[in-house]
């Protein structure tokens, strides 16, 4: 009884961290896009899933060439990296640059129609059919985790995450530029005062943003039915552990990805009803005694 | 309507994008072939057939299109539905339109039970005939504990409550657990559900996902270790469309059942059908893409026996036929319009002339052994 509650409890905690990499995945780039540049960007999801189309077709494309197994690894960063770095810079120096400071609701507008565009061309470059592009899942074959039998791809999914908040880590705190980023996250009037390129530094956080979207929806891409329509739940989600961590703060996206990640576990395994309500109830119980979320950052005041 | 030099319209609603589009894909391929071919064979009551084919998307947009088809372009002969909430949302219509639906997929039993009015058949297999196969074939297997792993909507449900039913009154002594394990349909990551199922401590499972769900579910019970763990029974599992998705990755020695195996029956009719389709498209009938084949080739057939278009002189040319399918012979029930027909089982194997698993050996379930009675009174 007392090794079967113990393996019980290993099995929520990996389930739970693997769904929490995929979140933290999906909402990263969103929380730092709003942190640096104010703007809730509600295409999100889009790149996302243009990531995952991409990486499905660089999949099936590779396997096509009866190239290297392995290497199909390399074709799903290589798809994410193309999308965000094009994608990126077209959507910030085509539309957002336009609407910086403007009203939330003109903001919202903007955003929400670019996912309308996006979510039909994506239908029109890719069609309505699904994509299946599952080699490199099977790849990785079975691991055993404390004597339970796990996918080796959900841990691949747990290293990317970790690699990729290591990486941000790394970035924001350890170099000139990352610095530079975390000074306008706090306080854009004083950094501008002090010299910083304040348009170079938001193109390159929303290409940064994007190439997060577009790596989340890459990595997913093996595990799933590439389909129109993945766009709006990925959103919905992100937006919701963004809201948990408090807007603007990527530390708080990862705690926030984590509590949703081990409470939905939670419910799948004890209370599989709740299982679909699970990011809610966190989102409903945090509010409640944080309404900025858990780690907001601060407003400066205005006098 | 009748007039000479005038096509004879039919609206056709299929999951055309979306997850389930490899599904309306197939069945555009089948109804497109039945076009063709009844029309290069002189058209009905002398003119040619013509398809409106649209995509069902949802509820809503499902019913709105049914409704505008009748109104703009006169259509009273709708077919097709894969989805059993859409199918469910546009039957209620139909006497009001005065149109006849022919069903080629969506499987739930309320279609043809609650549902049920004289102006909807269907042709194809439903959930409560896929279950009673189901138990007929696990019954006098070694296994007594089971439970489901299936999709979280009524399709899970309803496949569980039939299956489960049924082997109890075949096996007494079958162990429920008293749980199914449910997941959420379109979810990316299946692993804690299939954890949680390898872990309940059932021998067997049932499996009544489909599609995309049970592509990803297969894959990843693969990696797992689920087919080694327990006994798995897969109710959909051979549909081509999930068959060619996973290729050589689908490992062999499953059990997988389908609603109508291209390679069975052994009649001129169905290597006559299956040969005209590989030459059109290059490749295999699927169970979707013979039921709407098969059920525009059952309208035409009452159309020319009534001599007219009327749906109500129609439905007596329909009700209670038999007709000599590609799936073999089958009967549209009189009660209650629901077709009696076979259903196929089969273990999956490699096969050199198939770039996909094929089924070796098969078990056939007769259509009057797995058809429970009617569930709606006579009208």
């Amino acid at each position: 009884m007392e090794r079967r509650g113990m393996e019980q409890l290993a099995i929520i905690l990996i389930d739970g961290l693997v769904y929490a990499s995929w979140l933290f995945l999906i909402s990263a780039g969103l929380t730092l896009i709003y942190g640096v540049l104010r703007i809730l960007n509600l295409a999100h999801g889009s790149l996302y899933a243009m990531g995952a189309y991409a990486a499905a077709s660089a999949v099936l494309f590779y396997f096509d060439r009866g190239l290297w197994p392995p290497g199909s690894y390399v074709a799903l960063l290589g798809a994410a990296l193309i999308i965000g770095i094009v994608a990126g810079p077209l959507i910030e120096r085509g539309l957002l640059r336009w609407i910086y400071g403007r009203d939330p609701v003109y903001q919202l507008l903007a955003t929400y129609a670019l996912f309308l565009i996006l979510e039909d061309g994506m239908k029109l470059v890719w069609g309505v059919n699904p994509y299946y592009a599952y080699k490199p899942y099977g790849l990785l074959g079975t691991v055993q985790l404390a004597g339970i039998p796990y996918p080796g791809y959900s841990l691949l999914l747990i290293g990317v995450a970790l690699l990729a908040s290591g990486g941000l880590y790394l970035f924001l705190h350890r170099t000139r530029v990352g610095r530079l980023v975390v000074a306008i996250i706090h306080d854009p009037e004083i950094s501008v005062a002090l010299g910083a390129n304040v348009p170079r530094l938001f193109l390159l956080t929303f290409t940064l943003g994007a190439i997060l979207a577009a790596l989340g929806g890459a990595f997913t891409a093996p595990m799933i039915s590439v389909v129109p329509g993945l766009s709006v739940e990925v959103i919905v989600l992100a937006f919701a552990v963004v809201v948990i961590g408090g807007l603007g703060s990527l530390e708080g996206s990862a705690i926030g990805a984590l509590l949703v990640g081990v409470v939905r576990s939670l419910m799948v395994h004890r209370i599989p009803e709740l299982e679909l309500f699970a990011i809610y109830l966190v989102m409903a119980l945090v509010l409640l005694f944080r309404p900025q979320g858990l780690f907001a950052i601060e407003e400066v005041r205005r006098v | 309507m009748g007039l000479p030099g005038s096509a004879i319209r039919i609206g056709a609603l299929y999951a055309l994008s979306g997850a389930a589009a490899a599904y309306g894909a197939s069945a555009r391929r089948g109804l497109e072939l039945a076009a063709e071919e009844i029309n290069a064979a002189g058209g009905l009551l002398g003119q040619p057939v013509e398809l409106f084919i649209e995509d069902e998307k949802n509820p809503i947009h499902a019913v709105e299109t049914v409704r505008r088809m009748a109104r703009e372009l006169g259509i009273r002969l709708f077919i097709g539905i894969d989805s059993s909430a859409i199918a469910e949302a546009v039957v209620p219509l139909l006497p009001e339109l005065r149109a006849v639906l022919m069903i080629t997929h969506a499987a739930s039993p309320r279609i043809t039970g609650e549902l049920f009015n004289p102006y909807v058949f269907r042709c194809s297999i439903n959930v409560a005939q896929n279950a009673r196969a189901g138990a007929l074939l696990v019954a006098p297997l070694p296994y007594t504990t089971w439970t489901t792993l299936g999709p979280d909507y009524s399709f899970g449900y309803f496949s569980w409550a039939y299956f489960s039913r049924f082997l109890r009154e075949l096996k007494p002594e079958t162990e429920l657990l008293p749980e199914g394990i449910f997941h959420p349909p379109g979810a990316e990551d299946l692993t804690p559900w299939i954890q949680r199922a390898m872990r309940s401590g059932a021998e067997a499972l049932w499996i009544s996902s489909w599609g995309g769900d049970l592509v990803r579910l297969i894959q990843q019970g693969k990696a797992m270790g689920l087919f080694r763990r327990c006994a798995v029974f897969m109710e959909l599992g051979a549909a081509l469309e999930v068959l060619e998705a996973l290729g050589d990755e689908m490992p062999e020695g499953l059990w997988v059942g389908t609603r109508y195996w291209f390679r069975w029956p052994e009649t001129p009719e169905n290597r006559r059908f299956v040969a005209a389709y590989f030459q059109h498209y290059g490749r295999y009938p699927s169970y979707n893409a013979q039921n709407a084949y098969l059920g525009l080739r059952l309208l035409a057939m009452a159309i020319r026996r009534a001599g007219t278009l009327e749906p109500e002189a129609l439905i007596p040319y329909l009700e209670g036929i038999g007709y000599q399918a590609p799936m073999g012979w089958i009967v549209l029930r009189r009660e209650d319009h629901q077709v009696v027909a076979d259903v196929v089982w089969g273990e999956t194997k490699a096969h050199p002339d198939y770039p996909f698993r094929i089924l070796d050996p098969i078990w056939t379930f007769r259509g009057e052994a797995i058809t429970p009675p009617p569930e709606v009174g006579i009208f």
